[in-house]
């Protein structure tokens, strides 16, 4: 019998189940965690970007007060692809005969 | 590049043991050399894991064991799609021999791989902790195939096998009691959210992260373990969008759980002390004069041995094993204690070594093989031997406090190794003395004529030199044909 506890998560991971279908994966991924996830998707999203804003809000205002000239390390920024962007990707040697990856 | 015909003696292929659950593809290892084939299966998800540049960041950032494509004939060559040649690790280990703070930075690794893998629109289908390994004191993830295109709306299928092979074993190690890793050992796939749940102090279902991701996450697996899947598909289907790509699970939300994941696993500590062997060094019973001469004792052996590879079983913090992995050898320094572990591991850290590797072992009860037919994991003396094995400061322990007789440490030390550094402890000795102090001495045989004839049989005795300032004795034996 459930208890006290489970009647509201019951209830709230009913409602849940709302993802596409069908999932598939080699694992099986838990019916409970798939419907945990998408309950919190709104929680986990909106902390996330909370997080990036004050992040971003943190990093303008150093930058709006910063007084000494940007070193040789702040303005090398690292090449990294925009997501889902092979386009910016570094460049790849596959497909070859003993091509190394590394 | 093309598939080669294959040869004819693929039968002599190896597969290695652990590897069948992913149909993506497999593990084999053909004249001594490793390989991986990628099945036609995970054709589409390899080719965009290299043309993304995914796989070639993670491995120039260390993050996963280099590779290279071969001309190599497949093992299964119906299914083949290419053949890989990985990097090997040199020890294979498993996450109940880790200490807390290796397994914290596996976790760390692994979710620093999905928001990697996220950029570049893929995501990992598989976060076992099996799939990563140490080189050193730094996790390298092993499983190149862990990849998958990342389907917009959909969770993280990986989401629970992370909180139940990396959160809940480390909650339970930081919060109830640093052993509770061993809980990994009968559970394979991780720690059942249920247990971890009920094992945990009421006080972390007010840590909101905790509550989220092991609490809430056991009682939902537990509200959903009846239904069954046609109603669970039916239900979402009458209620998922026309062509099925309702944004149920946006990748901003994916991120959000990934980075409460990681707060998770940032917030959860634990620090060696107050443990029997953590404070070994400061209480030994060594003078300084007697430890210099061990130390030059054990250096002037390994030099004459020059073993590529090395166990150091009764390692403490790794003080003799560093004088092996200083030379160029392999080393895992095994302990029972697993402070002793977590400070040979730290200082491992600390320096960068890549050559020493501390794990956690009782001997008395070594690893064993598990998993599918006995063979999925494999017991510590499959992954053996090695070109030699310290055993120092060890005997007295193993002969006396576990009662194990002289004959048979001697046959166990000579399946481990092809040669020995071993020191024995005598009566004499003030260490011996209080392991005697609360019981019988049952132990006739334990002298130091009993020693060496217990151990000629399995071994030929090149050195033996007296410990100065103490009754020790340091050998060099070399193991006699079997």
């Amino acid at each position: 019998m459930p208890s006290w506890f489970d009647l509201p998560l019951n209830w709230l991971t009913g409602i849940a189940t709302d993802w596409p279908a069908p999932i598939l994966a080699y694992l099986d991924p838990g019916t409970g965690s798939f419907a945990l996830q998408i309950l919190l998707a709104t929680f986990f999203g909106g902390v996330f970007a909370l997080k990036q804003s004050w992040s971003n809000l943190k990093l303008w205002l150093s930058r709006r007060f910063e007084t000494s000239p940007p070193t040789a390390d702040s303005r090398s920024v690292r090449n990294t692809p925009s997501p889902g962007s092979p386009d910016n990707a570094r460049p790849t040697v596959h497909g070859h005969q003993t091509a190394k990856i590394r | 590049m093309a598939i080669r015909p294959p040869r004819s003696d693929n039968g002599a292929d190896r597969r290695t043991p652990g590897s069948f659950r992913d149909p993506s593809g497999f593990v084999f290892e053909r004249d001594g050399t490793l390989y991986r084939q990628v099945n036609r299966a995970y054709q589409a998800d390899y080719d965009r894991l290299v043309a993304s540049g995914l796989a070639r960041t993670l491995i120039d950032d260390r993050l996963v064991i280099p590779y290279s494509e071969v001309d190599e004939p497949p093992s299964e060559p119906e299914s083949a799609y290419k053949i890989l040649r990985p990097e090997r690790v040199p020890f294979i280990s498993y996450p109940y021999e880790w200490c807390f703070g290796q397994l914290k930075a596996a976790a760390l690794l692994t979710l620093t791989l999905q928001k990697q893998a996220l950029t570049y629109g893929m995501s990992l289908k598989d976060a076992s902790a099996f799939n990563v390994q140490f080189i050193g004191s730094r996790p390298i993830f092993i499983d190149s195939l862990s990849f998958e295109t990342h389907r917009d709306g959909t969770p993280w299928v990986a989401y629970r096998q992370f909180c139940r092979n990396f959160l809940a074993p480390l909650a339970l190690m930081s919060l109830v009691d640093v052993r509770l890793n061993q809980l990994m050992q009968p559970s394979l796939e991780g720690i059942s959210l249920e247990l971890a749940s009920r094992l945990l102090p009421w006080k972390t279902r007010f840590d909101p992260r905790l509550l989220i991701h092991l609490h809430l996450h056991a009682r939902a697996e537990k509200a959903y373990a009846g239904q069954t899947k046609t109603k669970t598909k039916t239900r979402a289907k009458s209620k998922a969008s026309p062509g099925g790509s309702s944004p149920a699970f946006s990748k901003h939300a994916l991120l959000g759980l990934i980075d409460s994941l990681e707060g998770a696993i940032k917030s959860l500590r634990w620090s060696p002390a107050g443990t029997e062997w953590a404070d070994y060094y400061s209480e030994t019973n060594y003078s300084t004069g007697a430890t210099g001469r061990k130390v030059d004792l054990v250096a002037e052996f390994l030099d004459r041995v020059r073993p590529r590879t090395v166990w150091d079983l009764g390692a403490n913090t790794g003080r003799y094993s560093r004088l092996a992995s200083e030379r160029g050898a392999s080393t895992v320094a095994f302990d029972v204690d697993p402070a002793c572990v977590e400070r040979n591991y730290r200082d491992g850290l600390a320096r960068d070594e890549q050559k020493i590797l501390p794990l956690w072992l009782d001997l008395t009860n070594p690893s064993p093989a598990l998993g599918w037919a006995h063979t999925e994991r494999s017991s510590l003396l499959d992954r053996g031997p090695v070109d030699l094995s310290m055993a120092l400061a060890l005997i007295h322990h193993l002969a006396i406090s576990a009662n194990v007789p002289l004959e048979r440490i001697a046959r166990f030390l000579r399946s481990t190794c092809q040669s020995l550094i071993i020191e024995f402890v005598p009566k004499q000795d003030s260490q011996v003395q209080r392991l005697l102090a609360s019981r019988a001495d049952v132990f006739p045989d334990y002298t130091s004529d009993g020693f060496e004839s217990a151990f000629v049989e399995h071994f030929a005795i090149e050195r033996a030199e007296p410990i100065i300032e103490t009754e020790r004795t340091l050998y060099l034996m070399r193991a006699r044909p079997e």
